[in-house]
């Protein structure tokens, strides 16, 4: 390559690693006042709940968590209690305290009804623990499928307490959704009041018409439910909607008495499963997923014979505290300044064709992890991070090395760069592909925060493989045109030899 | 093969097969120690709404709640403080949360903290100090126990496990069938490893945190044993070893690539160590315990992979010499 050609690549290079590099880690207030913000790609990406840090903006804290208390029915916390106590007086204060037992003891957080959770000692039924028992499986259960990172405790006993992270979205919409219980009805009718429900013979349930649903994203990215029918719950819609064209109506899912999802029907339906979106304003993928997880789990589970009420909601910061983030920023800035002095010592100026190529690498996936949705910074992604980092370091490390041998054989230095990358391409491909497939692998089969790891992981591995292989040689091939002493560039010991091309 | 290595070998196998039986008794009997998740915990909850945050930022409360605590001898975990928020909108409210966790304490303890702190807030709205008159503070003390999800695990489990398969395939068809039995062989004995001395150690872990670790051993496993596989494939290629015992190729390959595994596996010691060092309580906590399965898998790259490897080499040319097919030749004598 010429020199002035690979003095112009240089040149454009810098600018745009320059660009990439302010766009991605600088952020600055400008306009009248400082009123407006620009925020940093790494600011603006997403935190898990142990992460956390407030947008240079000052106006959103991205990272940490929500959480909420379910309440079931008969089941006050003492603060409910006390406020309301408060408000009464006299007859009415004193037969509202004769309602209520504090539990489990005079200290108790909670207080329960003695009418409809206790027995005539003032403890709980053990029909309530039963009911309560199953009514926490249902939650758990419900938990579960959101693949997202959540807590469930049992607080004081008989109340649920349910944390999830805020980088997952729709928290309101969960947290609401799960706390319906109750069984699974299908009714079809122009309004709710109105509409009529599934008819069964006395030996049939409602799993005899429908089978379950799930959540599924299209092509587009609108995030939908599936209901899937069995052949009787296909006859029965079919027989609804026979006359839809005409007079349009609404199908509606409930669960106990709580509405969950609605689909418009002006047309007769044939079909084994419905996809229902909203169309006015989207489901995000999160709130799919609650849905669907409340329609199949009030399917397999029924009505476990308690209500919850949400209560009690708090935002979290990170778990980790606000400064677990800036010190993993620390532990970077010092694992790439270690990065870069060991390949300055060891290839003197052949080091800023790693900087260079590690620079984009490391934007590269700044920035995948940006915008994609499912990505969000935690510790395990910093760490898959660094990983890449490393193999990326080994890669370029081992292409060095290659043409440093046959350099100190005598070769000129172009041969040798070539042979030295003919040598290695295989053995770092073949590394780079096995750990890319235990990377794909890995993503594809697990879920919550292994399943962000392995994504983050393969994206690093792939990137590291690109860069290595093609962007290193590239970026070596336009700093060494530039050099009059090749084998001192690159720290090599050989023969002079000028070959420029 | 010389002898040390077999004293090493023998070492590492005999030392491997303790800590796995022993990692399995203590995971069936104990489980992995959970502690740093609190699957069991107390807190004490202070509510309070917008007059107290305008008086003081709810610092009386604070200061009332850990005199009270010193005074009861107890210690606290962790303290938060937690705008409310609206349940329907989860918009902030006006009111706030202050927790302090505990990880055990005796009830009467905190409830006799809880009373103290009471009655340090109702002697605050006196006539002497009237910034929490007209106030509403709820003190109350909770239990939470943990409901865990064990289906995350299991499919991770499973991941880990398909993976590990389709690399050591790959591996198998690139490098032969010795380095394929050699890289499973090392595969296991570091995931395994990694996990017994994480119950023996009752290293404090969160939910995926065994995962996460295990995966660790597998990909620094299959990211070292790389290194000697592509040492092997060149030295058995090379006409300076042409001609010599399998033995010996494999121990030249070996010491070739003995400072490639050092430096990687010191590299990723490195990183471990410093974001562990420079690092958050809670992040140093499940970082440090990482250097466990880097640990086990440069040692088992060194001492026990490379003697599963040479055995099955040895056997496989033994086997192709007797067949007397076309073994091929190596490229360079076949150039010339």
């Amino acid at each position: 390559m010429g020199k002035k050609k690979s003095a112009v690549f240089l040149v454009l290079i810098s600018i745009v690693i320059a660009a990439l590099c302010f766009v991605c880690t600088v952020s600055f207030h400008y306009g009248t006042d400082n009123m407006n913000t620009f925020n940093s790609v790494i600011s603006m990406i997403g935190k898990d709940a142990e992460l956390g840090a407030t947008l240079p903006d000052g106006q959103n804290y991205l990272g940490g968590s929500y959480a909420a208390v379910y309440y079931p029915e008969g089941v006050l916390s003492a603060r409910e209690y006390e406020e309301d106590l408060a408000a009464l007086d006299g007859a009415e204060r004193d037969a509202y305290a004769e309602r209520y037992v504090r539990y489990p003891d005079a200290n108790g957080a909670v207080y329960l009804e003695k009418e409809t959770v206790c027995g005539e000692d003032g403890a709980p039924t053990e029909a309530f623990r039963t009911s309560f028992a199953a009514t926490t499986e249902v939650v758990r259960d419900r938990l579960s499928r959101l693949s997202e990172n959540v807590r469930l405790d049992v607080k004081d006993g008989f109340t649920l307490r349910v944390e999830l992270p805020a980088e997952m979205g729709q928290q309101t919409t969960v947290f609401n959704y799960f706390a319906y219980m109750g069984e699974l009805s299908v009714k079809y009718g122009t309004s709710e009041d109105s509409a009529t429900a599934f008819s069964f013979r006395h030996d049939e349930t409602i799993k005899d018409y429908v089978k379950g649903a799930h959540a599924a994203t299209a092509a587009g990215g609108t995030s939908y439910v599936q209901i899937d029918f069995t052949k009787k719950g296909r006859e029965a819609v079919r027989s609804w909607t026979a006359d839809a064209a005409e007079s349009s109506a609404t199908m509606y899912f409930l669960v106990g008495d709580a509405h969950v999802i609605e689909m418009g029907v002006n047309a007769a339906i044939d079909e084994g499963s419905l996809y229902i979106n909203n169309t006015s304003n989207p489901f995000s993928a999160a709130a799919a997923a609650a849905i669907a997880a409340t329609i199949d789990t009030a399917l397999d589970y029924g009505d476990t014979g308690i209500a919850l009420t949400v209560g009690d909601a708090v935002r979290l910061d990170a778990a980790f505290g606000d400064l677990a983030l800036t010190l993993l920023y620390v532990a970077f800035g010092v694992c790439f300044a270690g990065m870069m002095i060991f390949f300055f010592v060891r290839y003197g100026l052949l080091g800023f064709a790693h900087l260079y190529t590690y620079l984009l690498y490391l934007f590269a996936l700044i920035l995948c992890i940006w915008a994609i949705p499912m990505l969000y910074l935690s510790v395990s992604t910093f760490l898959a991070v660094l990983f890449g980092s490393l193999l990326l370091s080994v890669a370029d490390a081992m292409a060095y090395e290659s043409a440093r041998r046959d350099y100190d054989l005598g070769k000129t230095m172009v041969s040798s760069v070539k042979a030295g990358y003919k040598r290695c391409f295989l053995p770092v491909l073949d590394t780079h592909i096995v750990l890319a497939l235990f990377g794909v692998l890995l993503f594809a089969v697990s879920l919550t925060t292994l399943s962000v790891f392995a994504l983050t992981f393969t994206l690093a591995v792939a990137f590291s493989g690109l860069c290595s292989l093609a962007v290193n040689r590239f970026m070596w091939a336009v700093l060494m045109s530039l050099s009059r002493n090749k084998g001192a560039f690159c720290k090599f010991k050989g023969k002079e030899d000028d070959d420029d091309e | 093969m010389s002898d040390l290595k077999k004293k090493l070998f023998i070492v590492f196998v005999a030392l491997s097969a303790a800590i796995v039986i022993a990692g399995i008794v203590l995971y069936c009997l104990l489980g992995f120690n959970r502690s740093a998740e609190r699957p069991e915990s107390y807190t004490v909850e202070v509510s309070y709404d917008v007059i107290v945050d305008l008086a003081d930022g709810g610092a009386a409360i604070e200061k009332a709640c850990e005199d009270s605590f010193a005074a009861q001898g107890l210690k606290y975990l962790s303290k938060t403080k937690s705008p409310m928020l609206d349940e329907d909108s989860l918009v902030e409210n006006s009111d706030h949360l202050l927790t302090y966790t505990f990880a055990s304490a005796p009830r009467e303890k905190l409830a006799a903290a809880a009373d103290a702190v009471r009655a340090a807030i109702a002697s605050s709205g006196s006539a002497e100090n009237a910034a929490y008159d007209g106030t509403n503070v709820s003190v109350s003390v909770h239990s939470l126990a943990q409901e865990r999800f064990y289906d995350a695990a299991w499919r991770g489990a499973v991941a880990l496990a398909t993976g590990a398969v389709a690399a050591l395939i790959y591996l198998g068809i690139r490098y032969g069938l010795s380095a394929a039995a050699a890289g499973c062989a090392l595969t296991l004995d570091s995931v395994f490893c990694t996990l017994g001395l994480y119950a023996i150690a009752r290293i404090p872990v969160y939910a995926y945190a065994p995962l996460v670790a295990a995966s660790v051993a597998a990909m620094a496993s299959a990211l070292l044993w790389m290194l000697v596989c592509i040492k092997y494939r060149a030295c058995f290629k090379s006409p300076e070893y042409a001609g010599l015992p399998v033995l010996d190729v494999t121990a030249r390959a070996e010491r070739e690539a003995l400072p490639w595994v050092l430096s990687a596996g010191g590299a990723l010691a490195a990183i471990v160590a410093i974001v562990g060092a420079v690092a958050a309580d809670g992040v140093m906590l499940f970082v440090l315990p990482l250097l466990i399965p880097v640990a086990v898998s440069v040692a088992g790259t060194l001492f026990f992979a490379p003697f599963v490897y040479a055995p099955v080499k040895k056997a496989l040319a033994r086997r192709a010499r007797k067949k007397g097919g076309y073994v091929g030749k190596k490229k360079a004598e076949n150039k010339e």
